[in-house]
């Protein structure tokens, strides 16, 4: 006949032992369990070489590194220029295959802005953010021309493309803009390409009724739609430029600046743009 | 025992690792199934459909040729295009045989306005003078045609857009406004768009509801506007916009008239320029659009009136004298006078005896000679009344010189000078404005009558009684193939001073009924102090001036 055999008292030792030591090992192999991250971006500039580059630096960083669950773009842009726009817009899409990805609209996400925008998950505005804007803007190339101390190998090595040719570019420009929205508001958008491609620039409230943006609310909605989705809590928010090491942005003559040096909203030099130009002429 | 202590280790390992991971983590963050971005490999470039080359039509243009016609484009009102942009349409007047020219800033545009056919504004910036607005609708009463071309696009600089400089852009409208709405037509603020069917941007409308019974718009299926103005008319509408174009200032669609007509068609004005410059005037149907308007403008040449003095002649022209008639010094002067003259506006002179194929007609006469003239005065249906005839009157001093000159090549074929030859040279910068005060015409008048000596009565419809002593009458007749200019006068001296008229060219101090001018010129107790027309002075005379 089998008796239980006693328990062996615990004492010290084997308190030691078989509680505390687990216990510091598990607090320490729980250390390792990061806390979850928010990466802010932020987009105070219009999109060009420099800024979409700082972005796209940010969206790798977040991509890469598992802390962070999810990000917040703060934008207040006019937009920019169409290839740095879409090189953005393709890093937001591929970083949203593992994270979700919300935009805050602080003043304005206006044509190349709202582009970027209408690529993440959910889009936050002010009640009076400047929103929309969806289309393209073009200054014409001159006519071909010659110079006497140049010589090409092409008549458009001067130019670029034919006027004609860039008239018609800017319209497949537009049609991959719209594209675009239609795909990333998806069933959320309440109204037709005939009203968005009016390019117009609604205010928030219209935005949302119109189902341009999600939502009307404060910044802290948008940590807190972005730890949502991502199914996070007690996150920390974390300013992705300094994260991933970039210097503060570097300013460039993005913007035509007059001899007076009166800067306008123009871009300096003639292309295509996702651009946002606030007309400079007084009205009567 | 030892087993469960083993359990329990376990769990307070595990406890703070799980308690870390459930206070961060709520769960799997469950990205969208498919992240769906443009194909844009997809989207293809909007292509232009490209008008063929029509063929050459009929022998209008072989036609047009011997008309000359010119048209005055004007750059004079910091009108915004440049006159490369206006190749096409140089190019299709000269194949009707126009001549372009620009206008001219020594000359007011009253002065340039006689002597061309059409004029041409596009795009200004700067308004028009009353007095060029006077002068503008005058030339359109007096046949000329006006052809008004506003643009959206050019309504201000690019500089002043990015600028800020609003001083064109507010005007831009308003100015084209003046010259066309006394025509009952109004270009309107806005410009057409169409978002759904286009020519590659929502700005370039296509249109295909035009008027086939017009001359402008014939042979047209369709064409494309780059960028429109609208116009509202209560005249003919030449060209309309489909129901789904909207226009900028309601955001509402519409069918929008973007060119009209008024005036019998010699008022023309279109809401774009861009479709006519390249390449733009290759789409579709619009380089037949630009043909239309070329054959508008340089088709005919616009009958001339006596308004447009000296620009009277559109062919080389002959001076008339009586046949076998001894040519005096006096008239060979005359006559050498007119030539250089004549000259300058292209016009070359010649003696003829009688009234040439080919040749227009100018006579120059003194009043005695008056039933000489019967065939050339029936058109004016003057009365002379006691005019003292050729025997009658004093016998005219100087020389007289038996004709030698030898008839001029009468040839009809004989090619006029060429557009570039007529270009090479001057025309004379005649004095301005021409003067209709009526006080002033019915006191030369009233003078005139109380002054009257024993010389007999002219009678001139609407203008009643005159004596002929010191005043000249220049009479204008148009027929199908010749013009004839008649001077008249009462002597030597007072047809010298007649004649001068042509050195100034203008009839500034002259009355007019229809197509007769009555000019002041040296009385008979005048001529011995004032023979030389050059210092004849209308001040100092007792015309009543």
């Amino acid at each position: 006949m089998n008796e239980a055999v006693p328990s062996r008292p615990w004492n010290a030792g084997a308190i030691l032992l078989f509680v505390f030591l687990p216990l510091v090992v598990g607090i320490a192999l729980s250390l390792l369990i990061p806390q979850p991250v928010i990466g802010v971006i932020k987009l105070d500039d219009a999109i060009y070489t420099n800024t979409a580059g700082d972005m796209i630096t940010q969206l790798i960083y977040a991509r890469e590194h598992p802390e962070v669950r999810a990000v917040v773009l703060i934008l207040n842009s006019p937009g920019g220029t169409v290839s740095d726009t879409e090189a953005v817009y393709g890093e937001i899409a591929r970083l949203r295959k593992s994270k979700p990805v919300i935009a805050f609209i602080q003043g304005m996400a206006a044509s190349g802005a709202y582009y970027v925008a209408a690529s993440t998950d959910y889009i936050i505005g002010q009640p009076t953010s400047e929103v929309g804007h969806i289309g393209v803007i073009l200054t014409l190339p001159p006519n071909p021309l010659i110079l006497e101390d140049i010589y090409t190998t092409g008549p458009y090595k001067l130019t670029g493309y034919p006027r004609d040719t860039a008239m018609r570019e800017i319209e497949a420009a537009k049609q991959g803009f719209l594209q675009a929205v239609q795909l990333g508001r998806g069933d959320r958008l309440k109204v037709g390409e005939d009203i968005l491609l009016r390019a117009q620039v609604w205010p928030g409230i219209e935005a949302v009724r119109m189902g341009v943006i999600d939502e009307v609310d404060s910044m802290t909605r948008a940590f807190e739609k972005a730890a949502e989705m991502a199914k996070i809590a007690h996150y920390e928010v974390v300013n992705l430029r300094e994260a991933s090491g970039l210097l503060e942005a570097s300013s460039y003559p993005f913007f035509l600046q007059t001899s007076e040096g009166m800067l306008t909203p123009y871009p300096n030099k003639p292309g295509i743009y996702m651009l946002y130009i606030p007309p400079t002429v007084r009205q009567p | 025992m030892n087993r469960s202590r083993l359990w329990i280790a376990l769990l307070v390992l595990i406890a703070p690792i799980i308690g870390r991971a459930l206070w961060f983590y709520r769960g799997a963050y469950q990205p969208p199934q498919t992240i769906a971005t443009p194909d844009y490999l997809s989207i293809t470039l909007p292509e232009a459909v490209i008008s063929t080359p029509f063929p050459e039509k009929s022998n209008k243009p072989a036609q047009a040729i011997k008309n000359q016609a010119r048209v005055l484009i004007d750059i004079n009102h910091d009108n915004l295009y440049t006159t490369t942009e206006l190749q096409p349409l140089f190019d299709n007047i000269a194949q009707f045989g126009g001549i372009a020219q620009l206008t001219d800033y020594n000359q007011t545009l009253e002065e340039t306005l006689r002597s061309v056919d059409s004029y041409v504004v596009l795009a200004p910036t700067l308004p028009f003078l009353v007095e060029e607005l006077t002068a503008i609708h005058r030339f359109v009463e007096r046949g000329g045609k006006l052809l008004v071309i506003a643009d959206p696009t050019r309504d201000m600089s690019m500089y002043g857009y990015v600028f800020g400089d609003t001083a064109s852009y507010l005007q831009s409208v308003a100015i084209v406004n003046a010259l066309v709405e006394p025509y009952g037509m109004t270009f309107v603020e806005d410009y057409l768009y169409n978002l759904r069917e286009n020519e590659a941007n929502f700005r370039n409308i296509l249109l295909d509801d035009f008027d086939k019974n017009d001359d402008l718009t014939q042979d047209i299926e369709k064409a494309v506007f780059y960028g429109t103005h609208s116009l509202e008319t209560s005249q003919k509408t030449l060209i309309l916009a489909s129901n789904t174009t909207l226009s900028s200032r309601t955001d509402e669609p519409g069918e929008y008239p973007v060119a009209a007509s008024s005036a019998q068609g010699r008022v023309v004005a279109l809401g774009d320029f861009t479709f006519m410059t390249n390449p733009y005037y290759k789409i579709w149907d619009n380089q037949q659009l630009v043909k239309n308007i070329a054959e508008f403008l340089a088709g005919d040449k616009r009958s001339r009136t006596i308004r447009d003095f000296p620009y009277l002649f559109n062919q080389q022209t002959g001076f008339w004298v009586e046949k076998d008639a001894v040519i005096t010094q006096d008239k060979l002067a005359m006559f050498s006078l007119l030539q250089s003259t004549l000259e300058n506006l292209n016009i070359k002179l010649a003696l003829v005896e009688r009234p040439v194929k080919g040749y227009d007609l100018l006579v120059v006469e003194k009043f005695s000679q008056y039933q000489k003239l019967e065939d050339f005065l029936e058109p004016f249906d003057l009365k002379f009344e006691d005019i003292p005839t050729e025997n009658e009157a004093e016998e005219e001093n100087g020389e007289e010189i038996t004709p030698t000159l030898s008839e001029p090549d009468l040839d009809p074929e004989k090619p006029t000078p060429s557009p570039q030859e007529e270009e090479s040279q001057t025309t004379p910068t005649p004095e301005s404005a021409e003067s209709e005060d009526a006080g002033s015409l019915f006191s030369f008048l009233e003078d005139n009558i109380e002054e009257e000596k024993n010389g007999g009565k002219i009678t001139v419809p609407g203008l009643g009684k005159l004596s002929p002593n010191g005043i000249g009458l220049i009479l204008f007749d148009q027929q199908e193939d010749r013009n004839t200019l008649i001077l008249l006068a009462n002597n030597k001296e007072a047809l010298l001073d007649l004649t001068s008229y042509f050195t100034t060219g203008s009839l500034s101090n002259c009355a007019f009924y229809k197509d007769i001018a009555i000019c002041a010129v040296t009385k008979d107790s005048d001529s011995e102090s004032s023979s030389n027309f050059d210092s004849f002075d209308f001040t100092d005379s007792n015309s009543g001036y």
